[in-house]
């Protein structure tokens, strides 16, 4: 019995640390959605969000959740300008172009924050002090990161379906020709889910020095993981990626309480590879060869 | 599964989200005949050229080819089995060169003399040097045409073969497809043009909103009701 | 939309050699084309006997970084297919070489050629799942790959054979003149593999695949079989060269070996330079960067990346098909397979 409870609490912590991954694979659904571009830059952007919300804390000591509020919008231009400078350039090539162009501007930023912020691995702790839920004891900043997350999650989607420019950023992901007849600017809409992606990888990143660590190069585990997300989920589909990145952190972290976090890491990319091998559309990806 | 029939559909579905694209679609295409299809836009033709030839998945029902199942097969598979395809938007390799993209799918040690045979058919055998790119659009549409035969098919796919092409160049195609069929070859043809459809095609099947509405002779389906209203509303 | 007629550029190529190598004499040509690499292998072979070792050194990784550059393209240049998880494939030959010699005392001639096999193994295993999918589900995983494998063999149970995250040593027993002989040879088996592809049915229906998957399938080429055939052979040469870079560095450690930034990022910034889909055009690329970086900034390892990485930027923005196909569509190389 306390096995099992043992069991249910590592399954509700994986959950709350897969809220991030959520975020994050959103991100690069919905950059795919729109302009059928695969930000291998997606990691960067988290990293980024890492820093400004570690600065932030340093300088003024504000908390990682109202840091949020100068390091969405900051990532959000940040991704704007590198949409309109080099992405829009290459809209309508072929998918290699736009892979080597973000496996380029990767490497960039991660060399640059290499020698801006220095290699050595950052954190700082928040709310650490458990919190009695459930029967189960969990750190408060975990429970109030997991809130955030959801309520970012929900303003999204709202976003998505209720304002104008959210159904522009839809119609655009479905139909491209059609969406431009009826009026809509692509390259607005463009750099607007560009930008919107780069924020919510950036929020993912705002919590990133609380819950692990952070340094130039934390954004190659997580892309792998939110890789792991939308071959489950489906490039593309927000909801999936929003189940399966909730999914994947409950898997990680049960297969860490069993075994080990080396072996959760193997499980992230083992899930791709498994999910490919049956299903080389992603699991709720279309059918299509 | 009949006798003479090279193509047999059987309430063969299709759905993409909650849109089914095709509805239960049965239809035959006997041996040697060219078959019209027919359809006001976004009635599901190309879709249903999709799912024949192993693009798309069907969701449920079967194709038989010449009776066996093709409903699960690949796309190369079904290539190789005998049913070649042109598209819409001509989908050659415009940066290889005309004999390249003749060559190009084929094992055989016959293959250069067919592919030879082809490109002296369709008048191409000049440019077979030159890269399809420089070719003009209705050389284009040959180009293709004579690429899909290299593979021996016993039936032939086209989607809009006459579409966009001055009258000579239709001509010339549908000479050929005529000359084709005189070899033995079954033709299904996807075209808006009716004057085509009614003076070349045996048979006609025509399709609204994913499902077929009628199938028969051409001056029996122009006639019937339904395929009225759907072109042209109540 | 075009006269059904003979177009005018037709009349016109046809009648005047516009190409500029082609306004050449036609004995300089020849001489040229003759004499250059007659002298050019003469040279190499010569080389560890009359130049310093650092110089051979350098040659040894131009060499290196040939294989490498053009095991690349052989894969990704030719079926569009991007291979972000390339220094896996590197990683996995250089560990093998490592261990058979390191844990198992083999000589490094089997050892090296075992990497090339088990890479290829590796390679085989691999693409089975990944190369079904969809090109952007394949450079996604492949990037993956990097980091799956850094994890894999950092990991304790491994140790015993690979030294975990401590790493391993070896002596290879290599002089070297031997390293710089061998790796050359992989350089010009590589490049031979190339051309011959290059001008086999089998490459062009590779290239159709970087042209239009969809429109080789319904034409009856089973692209999945042909990507796997390709992969694996990228993967035996990859596996070749990794093998000897091992028997350079001598000690290898999972967070060094598994740099997607240094052993996936310069191939495929040579390559792209050069020419993917050319037969010349990686070595062209290795050749000129090798030089330019060794020259310039390699002692500055952080910066090392950061150019390869803005130069990459500038390639796919300016000069996407590379610099051969660049000069070709200028008129001033030929159009020719031979290239």
């Amino acid at each position: 019995m306390g096995e099992l409870l043992n069991l249910i609490e590592f399954a509700l912590r994986g959950l709350m640390v897969g809220a991030v991954y959520a975020l994050m694979a959103m991100g690069l659904s919905l950059i795919f959605g729109v302009m059928r571009v695969v930000n291998v830059a997606h990691g960067e952007f988290l990293m980024l969000g890492g820093y400004v919300s570690f600065f932030t804390w340093s300088y003024t000591q504000l908390n990682p959740i109202a840091s949020l509020l100068i390091a969405m919008p900051v990532l959000f231009f940040f991704g704007v300008a590198i949409q309109r400078l080099f992405i829009e350039r290459v809209v309508g090539r072929p998918e290699l172009s736009s892979l080597m162009l973000c496996f380029g501007l990767s490497i960039i930023l991660v060399q640059g924050a290499q020698v801006l912020f220095t290699p050595d691995p950052r954190g700082f702790t928040w709310l650490l002090y458990p919190v009695r839920l459930l029967g189960w004891n969990f750190p408060m900043y975990m429970l109030m990161i997991f809130a955030t997350s959801m309520v970012i999650a929900f303003a999204l989607f709202l976003f998505l379906k209720a304002t104008r420019w959210g159904k522009a950023i839809r119609a655009v992901s479905q139909n491209y020709e059609v969406a431009q007849a009826c009026g809509i600017d692509a390259r607005k809409v463009r750099m607007l889910s560009f930008g919107c992606g780069a924020a919510l990888a950036g929020a993912a990143g705002a919590f990133v020095p609380v819950q692990f660590s952070l340094s130039p190069g934390v954004g190659h585990e997580f892309i792998l993981k939110s890789f792991a997300v939308v071959v489950v989920g489906g490039l593309g589909s927000l909801s999936g990626a929003f189940l399966a990145g909730l999914l994947l952190g409950m898997v990680e972290s049960l297969i860490t309480f069993y075994f080990s976090s080396h072996l959760a890491q193997l499980t992230f990319y083992a899930t791709i590879i498994v999910v490919l091998l049956l299903r080389p559309g992603g699991l709720f990806g279309t059918t299509e060869t | 599964m009949q006798d003479g029939a090279t193509l047999v559909l059987e309430r063969v579905r299709k759905d993409f989200g909650g849109l089914r694209a095709v509805d239960d679609c049965s239809f035959v295409v006997e041996t040697g005949k060219i078959v019209g299809l027919i359809g006001p836009n976004g009635a599901g033709k190309t879709t249903l050229f999709q799912v024949i030839s192993g693009v798309l998945k069907r969701d449920s029902g079967h194709i038989y080819f010449h009776g066996d199942d093709i409903s699960r097969l690949p796309p190369h598979e079904i290539a190789r089995r005998g049913i070649g395809r042109t598209f819409q938007i001509t989908r050659i390799f415009p940066k290889m060169t005309v004999w390249e993209n003749m060559i190009v799918a084929s094992h055989s040690a016959g293959a250069e003399e067919r592919a030879r045979e082809m490109l002296e058919l369709a008048d191409l055998l000049p440019l077979k040097d030159h890269y399809a790119a420089e070719l003009s659009f209705g050389q284009q549409k040959l180009l293709d045409l004579m690429r899909v035969m290299m593979l021996n098919p016993q039936l032939i796919l086209l989607d809009e073969p006459a579409a966009g092409i001055n009258p000579t160049m239709q001509n010339k195609i549908l000479d050929l497809i005529h000359r084709l069929n005189d070899q033995g070859s079954t033709f299904l043809i996807i075209e808006h043009d009716m004057d085509i459809i009614m003076g070349h095609c045996e048979k006609v099947i025509a399709l609204n909103f994913g499902r077929v509405i009628a199938e028969g002779r051409p001056d029996e389906v122009r006639e019937n009701e339904e395929v009225l209203t759907a072109y042209f509303g109540k | 939309m075009r006269e059904d007629s003979q177009s005018a550029t037709d009349r016109a190529s046809a009648a005047k050699p516009e190409i500029l190598w082609e306004r050449v004499d036609w004995r300089v040509r020849k001489a040229l084309l003759w004499s250059l690499p007659l002298i050019l292998l003469f040279a190499l072979a010569i080389l560890p006997y009359v130049a310093s070792a650092y110089t051979v050194t350098l040659t040894f990784l131009i060499f290196f970084w040939v294989a490498t550059a053009q095991s690349w393209n052989l894969f990704s240049g030719y079926t569009g297919y991007v291979n972000f998880g390339y220094v896996g494939l590197v990683g996995v030959g250089a560990y093998t070489t490592a261990i058979l010699i390191g844990k198992f005392g083999a000589h490094w001639l089997p050892a090296v050629g075992a990497a090339g096999v088990v890479t290829a193994a590796f390679g085989f295993l691999i693409g089975i799942p990944l190369l079904r999918a969809r090109g952007i589900y394949f450079a996604i995983a492949m990037l993956g790959l990097a980091e799956g494998l850094r994890v894999f063999f950092s990991m304790g149970f491994m140790a015993p054979l690979t030294g975990g995250g401590v790493g391993i040593g070896f002596i290879s027993g290599m002089s070297l003149e031997a390293k710089y002989y061998a790796m050359g040879l992989v350089a010009l088996l590589t490049t031979v593999v190339v051309f011959v592809v290059a001008n086999s049915r089998f490459g062009l229906q590779l290239l159709t695949i970087r042209e239009d998957e969809l429109a080789a399938q319904v034409m009856g080429i089973n692209t999945t079989s042909k990507k796997l055939m390709a992969f694996t052979l990228c993967a035996f040469l990859t596996g070749l060269a990794g093998g000897l870079y091992a028997a350079y560095v001598n000690y290898l450690v999972p967070a060094t070996m598994f740099v997607t930034a240094y052993y996936t990022l310069i191939p495929i910034v040579m390559a792209t330079f050069g020419g993917l889909g050319t037969i010349l055009g990686p070595v062209v690329g290795a050749v000129l960067f090798t030089i330019i970086s060794e020259a310039i900034w390699a002692r500055f390892i952080f910066l090392h990346m950061v150019i390869f990485g803005a130069v990459l930027i500038i390639i796919i923005l300016f000069m996407p098909q590379g610099i051969i196909p660049w000069l070709q569509d200028r008129r001033i190389l030929p159009r020719t397979r031979w290239l």
